[in-house]
């Protein structure tokens, strides 16, 4: 099988053996809110899935599995005269989501049964140059507005055990089926006709033709793959921050909605959210409010998909109803506009000291004077500049929480190993920072504090700073991240501190002393957690993968996942996580993985620790790597 | 006792294995922790190859070893990192122009105060623009010793259940006699170190600032100070048993500095301290030891903690709103004391709670009330920082602009507001205090 090593790679017979049951289910349409829901009772509860069934296919599964064959099943429900009350509808979700995740990988939008085929027949990237061929009814397209579901169930074959003998009209609680009716139409990867099963009476596809259901196979589920959905190590820290935040307005007895997107995650599952919604693009958002009359909504426990919908709807909110919980609307829209947010700074820069911007020596001498000595004259600059300048500048991040009394900690601190511009999925992080004297270290804490109160952070914020050049006390701050980003996710499990719980907690007014200490129990969470051990975290490359891909690093995020080791000293930290990359590294130790080291040094690519341990051993001195890459010595 | 021990050195063992960066392994001296409790923690020594004795204290901050061991208030302490790699940013030079805006050190005094550093992992090379010398070259400079190779984070957990404990760091030869008995190990709060580390002669910092503050330096931390000069105070350093009052004309505020040990040592400090807030109505700021006198002088005892608090992320709630604090915020700041205030019921009259922790409910602040007329305010942190956070940094603002009002208000002769001498009784001359 071609997935391999994929969030659904695994397959077992249950659900293909259990399709008929599958069809037959309803569709769950609360009209109210759009008809975004799909029942899938039958996925769990498959009937006809003895161990000999499993045992009698597993031949057939396995065989495809080999040809790189995946099967996709779609479902289509026309529409429902009946409303489904709304307790249904969460029973519904809560089995949606203890599928497992595996099966189920997306739902998909609302729209007609013609724009579904047409997409299925070559408008989509989804379905471009398959062919189709239909094995269910001929001649009929499925008319009208309907619900649309994509589920896509990647078994390899459909069709093995046929279908059994159909319920008579009376029937009211059909043995092998979840409905006396079929309400579904079907695309599938590949089907067979040949079927074998004791119970059986017709193929699948004679059966579906009876019930007048329109039936597609040849879809190749792979390229689904990043069609939608949780892309390979992109999401899994807002999955992170979704399920922490849930967990936290659940410990404070709040009624949650979960709205995501990605079914296969955790902040989907089962035991978390009270109900979980898989529409989050914002037409549906409105939807979604005034069907569930929320009292308040969050917008920065994900990435900036969703800060735009706030953005968005900032005026809407307030007329539906809604508080933002958490940050304000305003402080989004102020970091996000660097323009804006370099004003901001720039103001809190003259509260906090009065302060000239001088560009030469003279209007230096002439602002000290207008200021009056004594004047600290220092180089900083805001989102300015170009990068050049900043070459062989250390880049720190620091982690800053704020709750609604203006209290402020930061929580972590992060230094790269690499040197500036490496984008912040890609750099390999040392927490908290090795090489900062504590007035360095405490003057960015300060401006790190100052920035999120002057903005008016509430929740959790990340700081990066290309901070000090190398030989002085300068800084320039780059960018603030208003929202749980890769790093905090970081620093969460660096400090053992859940950034984004109590980012959730701090949304509904809890002040930062009354939040316990989630590590020691006893004492407040208000405090900055000293860790005594050394965080690594490096960035796993995969782009021996992609042949076409420069490898060169740079400020675009290549990375496909990362490896985070704790351990007592920088090496031993530093050693496991080489190790725990990918399982041909044997650490940073002798290796012949470079050929050109010189080039390699200079130019940062995902090969450069393992080029630095190769010049050790040619008896590179320790300064003059320094000066090839950067990199500070202990760094 | 002796199954313990045989664990904790194989563990040593173990650990210093991994170390890239530690000393080199063939010019290695052994050195090993003692502690008056009975275990024993070995490693490799750097810095000076003396054995010494001292009270075995860890600090939980990251960042901070230069200021943090040559801060006064860690005198006579064998100081653990929890922090394992040591000295990778090395030491800058310590000297400033000792000038009328400066107090001569970069760092927190001229040399190193505590007795020894006991840390995971030291770096034999450093990289920082400012270090001029590795803290194993610093630490033979002043003839400390140190200990590298130790599990600091079992050292620590040791003395957070049984508090500070009396130990030796023995270095060399020393290392592997047997430990001492109990009854050998020097207990250094015996001792009145504030008397040691204290100045011996009264100086005048920044003479032409525009207040007058004096300054009873208790072991004050050059970033004190430094914040004060720094906001254009005048400020005259007094000896810590110097009787204030008979100068207290001459001056438009008092600051009592931190300092390390006892605070019943200084009970001479807290007596006279006393007359001058009954008698003198401009406003007192102490930190630290200063905080604990005050204390003392208004009636509350100070009463030893079991591990005290070390590091820079002590959380603390503002109970009262002064200046820039606000009641009802929480401040991260910077400890490092084993002594704090009762927190008694009801407090004496005339005071207020200031201050509390926000971890083990111990009194942080105290602070005169409204209606007293008087203004005094005492902390147990650092406001000053030097390391640590900067906070609550403001409170030196908030303190000399309070003295600036006082100055004022007063109308004292303009002579005395601008002049840069003081005059210091005759009596207290002869006393051979100053």
């Amino acid at each position: 099988m071609t997935l391999k090593g994929g969030p659904w790679s695994e397959s077992k017979g249950t659900t293909s053996s259990g399709y008929q049951s599958l069809y037959t289910r309803r569709c769950v349409a609360p009209t109210s809110i759009g008809k975004t829901f799909v029942s899938l009772y039958a996925m769990e509860q498959a009937p006809l899935a003895s161990d000999d069934d499993t045992l009698a296919y597993a031949a057939p599964t396995k065989a495809l599995k080999t040809e790189g064959k995946v099967l996709a099943i779609i479902l289509l429900s026309p529409p429902l005269a009946s409303v489904w009350t709304r307790k249904s509808n969460e029973s519904f979700l809560t089995r949606l989501t203890s599928l497992d995740n595996q099966r189920v990988a997306r739902l998909d939008h609302i729209c007609t049964a013609d724009a579904v085929l047409q997409r299925s027949l070559g408008h989509r990237r989804l379905f471009r140059n398959l062919r189709l061929a239909s094995f269910g009814v001929e001649g009929k397209s499925v008319a009208g507005e309907c619900v649309f579901q994509t589920v896509l169930i990647l078994q390899p074959l459909l069709g093995n055990h046929g279908v059994p003998a159909w319920p008579a009209p009376w029937d009211a609680l059909p043995e092998h089926f979840g409905h006396n009716r079929i309400h579904i139409a079907v695309l599938v990867g590949n089907y067979t006709e040949d079927y074998r099963h004791f119970l059986a009476e017709s193929s699948l596809g004679a059966w579906l033709k009876e019930n007048g259901v329109l039936a597609l196979y040849g879809v190749d589920a792979r390229l689904t793959k990043d069609s939608r959905g949780l892309s390979i190590g992109q999401a899994g820290e807002f999955d992170y921050s979704g399920s922490q935040a849930v967990k936290a307005l659940k410990g404070e007895g709040i009624y949650t909605i979960m709205v995501n997107l990605n079914i296969p995650t955790i902040a989907t599952s089962k035991s978390l959210a009270d109900k979980v919604n898989f529409s989050p693009s914002p037409k549906y958002v409105r939807k979604i409010i005034k069907y569930e009359q929320p009292d308040g909504i969050y917008v920065t426990f994900s990435g900036q998909t969703v800060l735009n919908v706030g953005i968005k709807f900032k005026d809407e909110f307030a007329e539906l109803g809604v508080k933002v919980f958490g940050m304000p609307i305003e402080t989004i829209i102020t970091t996000e506009d660097r323009q804006l947010f370099a004003d901001a700074v720039t103001e809190i820069w003259e509260k906090f000291a009065e302060s000239r911007t001088v560009t030469n020596v003279d209007e230096a001498i002439t602002a000290a004077k207008t200021i009056g000595y004594l004047v600290i004259v220092r180089a900083a600059y805001v989102l300015g500049a170009c990068e050049e300048e900043y070459e062989g500048w250390k880049e720190i991040e620091y982690e800053v929480v704020r709750d609604c009394r203006d209290n402020c900690i930061t929580v972590c601190n992060m230094e790269n190993f690499n040197p500036l511009g490496i984008y912040t999925g890609d750099p390999i992080v040392v927490a908290p920072s090795q090489t900062l004297s504590d007035a360095n270290y405490n003057m960015l804490r300060t401006t790190a504090v100052n920035v999120i109160s002057h903005s008016g952070v509430v929740g959790e914020c990340n700081i990066q700073y290309y901070a000090l050049g190398p030989t002085s006390q300068e800084y320039c701050m780059i960018e603030v991240n208003v929202r749980l980003s890769r790093s905090s996710a970081l620093a969460s499990k660096a400090t053992g501190r859940s950034l984004a719980f109590i980012a959730a907690k701090f949304g509904l007014g809890i002040p930062l002393k009354e939040i316990k200490n989630s590590v020691t129990k006893v004492t407040s969470a208000c405090f900055e957690p000293p860790p005594d051990y050394v965080v690594v975290k490096i960035p796993r490359w995969d782009l021996k993968k992609s042949n076409w891909v420069n490898r060169l690093l740079s400020s675009s995020m290549k990375s496909v996942g990362e490896a985070m080791a704790i351990g007592r000293t920088f090496e031993e930290s530093f050693q496991k996580a080489v190790r725990s990359i990918d399982d041909s590294f044997s650490g940073f130790v002798e290796n012949d993985y470079v050929e050109d080291i010189d080039e390699e040094l200079a130019n940062p690519t995902d090969r450069r620790v393992f080029a630095i341990n190769t010049v050790f051993r040619r008896e590179y001195s320790v300064d003059k790597i320094r000066q090839m890459t950067n990199i500070d010595k202990r760094g | 006792m002796f199954r313990y021990q045989t664990i904790r050195a194989v563990r040593c063992a173990r650990f210093s294995r991994g170390l890239a960066t530690a000393v080199n392994k063939g010019g290695a001296i052994p050195a090993a922790l003692h502690l008056k409790t009975g275990q024993t923690f070995r490693g490799t020594s750097f810095g000076a190859p003396t054995s010494v004795f001292g009270e075995t204290v860890f600090s939980t901050s990251i960042t901070s070893y230069t200021e943090s061991m040559t801060d006064p208030s860690y005198r006579g302490q064998i100081l653990v990192f929890t922090t394992p790699m040591i000295g990778n940013y090395g030491v800058p030079v310590n000297q400033a122009p000792f000038d009328s805006q400066d107090v001569g050190v970069t760092l927190e005094s001229k040399g190193i105060q505590c007795a020894a550093v006991v840390v995971g992992d030291v770096a034999e090379k450093f990289s920082h623009y400012a270090a001029v010398e590795s803290i194993a070259s610093w630490c033979k400079r002043h003839n400390i010793p140190g200990i590298t190779g130790v599990d600091t984070r079992a050292v620590t957990t040791l003395l957070r259940d049984q508090g500070t404990t009396l130990g030796r760091l023995a270095v060399g030869a020393d290392a592997s006699l047997p430990a001492p008995e109990s009854h050998e190990y020097w207990d250094p709060s015996l001792e009145n170190l504030v008397d040691q580390v204290s100045t011996k002669e009264i100086y005048t910092l920044n003479p032409n600032g525009s207040v007058k503050i004096a300054l009873l330096d208790f072991g004050a931390k050059a970033n004190i100070t430094r914040s004060l000069v720094r906001r254009n105070a005048a400020v005259t350093v007094l000896p810590w048993n110097f009787d204030f009052n008979t100068i207290r004309d001459q001056f438009d505020g008092l600051f009592l500095s931190n300092g390390p040990g006892d605070p019943q040592h200084c009970m001479e400090a807290a007596l006279n301290l006393r007359r001058t807030i009954n008698e003198w109505n401009k406003p007192i700021f102490g930190i630290c030891m200063g905080h604990q006198i005050i204390g003392m002088a208004a009636g509350l005892d100070a009463y030893r903690m079991t591990f005290g608090n070390r590091g820079h992320n002590q959380p603390v709630l503002a109970l009262a709103s002064s200046g820039s604090i606000k009641a009802g915020r929480v401040y991260v700041t910077s400890q490092n004391h084993q002594y704090a205030l009762e927190l008694q019921d009801p407090f004496p009259q005339g005071w207020e709670p200031f201050f509390i922790n926000c971890n083990d409910s111990s009194v942080e602040g105290i602070k005169s009330t409204e209606d007293s007329g008087k203004r005094v305010w005492g902390v147990q942190f650092h406001p000053e920082s030097a390391g640590g956070p900067l906070d609550t940094i403001e409170m030196f603002s908030d303190f000399v602009t309070e003295c600036k009002s006082t100055a004022t208000i007063s109308h004292q002769p303009a002579g005395v507001i601008g002049s840069s001498k003081v005059e210091i009784p005759l009596a207290q001359k002869a006393a051979g205090i100053a």
